[in-house]
């Protein structure tokens, strides 16, 4: 008991820690355009992957297809606004309905595949989005896309003069997705997925119901992903089938996650404050190169992280915390024990 | 007289054209400890994997007490309340002790508060309390096992399935299972074990049930099983009277 307060209260008081230093940002340290932008997506892209991170970094089932959410988000939020002229808000909300029926639809085929091949079937699916979005040109704008109207400043329809509020709603956003998987870790849902991650079988013969864990986490990873799509959608105002449903957001949502740690509660979070400024920088940097060598020089950076731990960064952080025994003439029984112990659950969370 | 709680009738396991069980017919009475023994490949983790759920019968019938269990998948019959531990051990490794037993008593209470209380009365029942945080692979296979078991107990099952406890212990580690075993039998849990170690089985069984090629060659009293004469051919080879004393 001692421990999960203990726990509760490091992880609740960082929390407040980084959420009152992340939002005073603009104030001391965020004077460009370019880095209040830079800030914002990495915000936005930090709660799409804190929604992958309940299906894939819990439950194991590793999603190369969260764009799918991402995208319906979007999508669902610009159609409405632009051909039915439907407030922003409920538009977003109505796209986070979408992304949940579409979720619990793909989910109950593509659950049932195992490892690998429901990634191959989840990242297949974002690209036959990405084609039918093109395709059905009268209503989503085909390969050319959806811009939506210039409002100037309403905040009754999502459209807002100075940037810095969109900043502040995609932090909003993210601490939102933050707190909704960490109630899923330590729910019993969360419990439930994990053990599915951990041994399937074992589960089952635990008496979890799979299949039904499984489409409730993939519908609840679906939300964060779709808010985060329309907010993208009102912040940059403009999305075509490549940018909602194409392969680089389909991999970065889950790369966002592997980098900074799947199955951590923080990996998300890390992940997209480094990797998302990484990739900003070098698309306006190395421009002038020749065409992707900044994506060369992000994958690099990325192989690099994994390969010197696979695990993501926030296990290299716990590593260097691993258990030393206690120096000395300590008792010999139980010492050895509580360190040990202490470590794994605050990583399993942490 | 009511009447017996697992009730076995024709199953038969094909795997394409290999018959691993062969209209295997048998019950457990409420309360009884059953050992099935047979030589490697005999069909009886096969038959195990049936009654829990894991494998589909290609024919027969298995029942807990009015309930048709064959043809439920494993989430349904652990719910139904048949419990079972893997030959191997196949834990959640990376999760402590308590969340291993939680997890299973997550499927069966009410709420998660119930689960953890669960778990704890299930660890104190197993003498494992002061387990409870640490990780399970960072146990000895012992404690491994009954967290096995601890976990199987949580969902407070009617009936018990152990898969080859023993294997990798020691002597005293034996010992030590055999004797929590017989405890919660002794409190009224009904359980099929399978062993290869013959002295487990005779100490352990009320009755011996005998596979060979996914047969039912025999059973009864262990005593009298081990002298049936077809399983001393079939299991123990023809020199084995002389090896009996000894450990298999």
């Amino acid at each position: 008991m001692n421990a999960v307060t203990r726990r509760l209260r490091s992880t609740g008081g960082l929390g407040i820690v980084v959420l009152v230093l992340v939002a005073s940002l603009p104030l001391w340290f965020i004077q460009t355009n370019f880095v209040l932008s830079v800030a914002t997506l990495s915000l936005i892209f930090m709660a799409a992957s804190l929604g992958w991170n309940v299906i894939s970094g819990f439950g194991g089932q590793i999603s190369f297809g969260h764009s799918i959410f991402f995208g319906l988000g979007a999508y669902t939020t610009a159609i409405l606004q632009v051909h039915y002229h439907l407030n922003a808000y409920l538009g977003m909300l109505l796209g986070v309905v979408v992304a949940v029926v579409l979720a619990v639809l793909l989910g109950a085929v593509t659950l049932r595949l195992r490892g690998i091949y429901f990634s191959l079937a989840t990242f297949a699916l974002t690209l036959v989005f990405a084609i039918l979005t093109g395709h059905y040109e009268g209503f989503t704008g085909g390969e050319v896309g959806l811009t939506l109207p210039l409002l100037g400043d309403a905040p009754g329809e999502f459209s807002f003069e100075n940037k810095v509020t969109f900043y502040w709603i995609a932090m909003v956003l993210a601490a939102l997705a933050f707190v909704a998987t960490w109630l899923v870790l330590r729910s019993r849902l969360g419990l439930q997925l994990r053990a599915i991650q951990a041994d399937q079988e074992a589960a089952q013969a635990s008496g979890v119901l799979a299949f039904q864990v499984k489409l409730t986490g993939l519908a609840i990873s679906a939300v964060p992903a779709a808010l985060a799509g329309s907010v993208y959608m009102q912040y940059v105002g403009f999305i075509d089938p490549d940018s909602a449903f194409g392969a680089t957001l389909a991999t970065q949502i889950a790369v966002i996650a592997f980098v900074g740690g799947a199955g951590k509660l923080w990996g998300p979070v890390v992940g997209a404050v480094i990797l998302v400024p990484l990739q900003q920088l070098l698309n306006s940097s190395l421009s002038a190169y020749p065409a992707g060598f900044n994506l060369v020089v992000y994958a690099l950076v990325v192989l690099v992280i994994l390969w010197i731990e696979p695990r993501g960064i926030m296990s290299m952080r716990m590593r260097r915390r691993r258990p030393r025994p206690p120096a000395g003439g300590a008792p010999p029984q139980v010492p050895d024990l509580e360190p040990a112990a202490a470590v794994p659950t605050s990583r399993e969370a942490g | 007289m009511p009447g017996p709680l697992l009730r076995v009738e024709g199953l038969t396991v094909r795997f394409g054209g290999l018959v691993a069980v062969n209209d295997v017919h048998f019950t457990v009475d409420e309360g009884e400890l059953l050992g099935i023994i047979g030589p490697n490949g005999a069909g009886k983790t096969t038959m195990f994997n049936a009654v829990a759920g894991a494998v589909r019968p290609t024919s027969g019938s298995i029942r807990i007490g009015d309930e048709l269990v064959s043809g439920k998948p494993p989430e349904r019959v652990a719910r139904l309340g048949i419990a079972r531990t893997f030959q191997s051990v196949r834990l959640f490794k990376a999760m402590t002790v308590r969340e291993n037993v939680t997890l299973s008593a997550s499927t069966v209470c009410p709420s998660m508060a119930a689960a953890h209380a669960r778990a704890d009365e299930v660890a104190e029942l197993l003498g494992m309390t002061a387990l409870r945080r640490i990780r399970v692979e960072e146990l000895p296979l012992a404690d491994q096992k009954k967290v096995e078991i601890a976990r199987a107990l949580a969902l407070r099952p009617r009936l018990l399935l152990l898969d080859e406890m023993m294997s990798g212990l020691n002597q005293a580690e034996t010992r030590d299972l055999i004797g929590v075993i017989k405890a919660l039998n002794g409190d009224g849990l009904t359980t099929i074990v399978i062993e290869h170690v013959l002295r487990v089985i005779m100490e352990l069984s009320h009755r011996v049930l005998v596979l060979d090629h996914g047969v039912r060659i025999a059973e009864g009293p262990p005593r009298e099983v081990m002298r049936d004469p077809r399983v001393v051919e079939a299991y123990l080879g023809r020199s084995a009277a002389q090896n009996l004393g000894e450990p298999a």
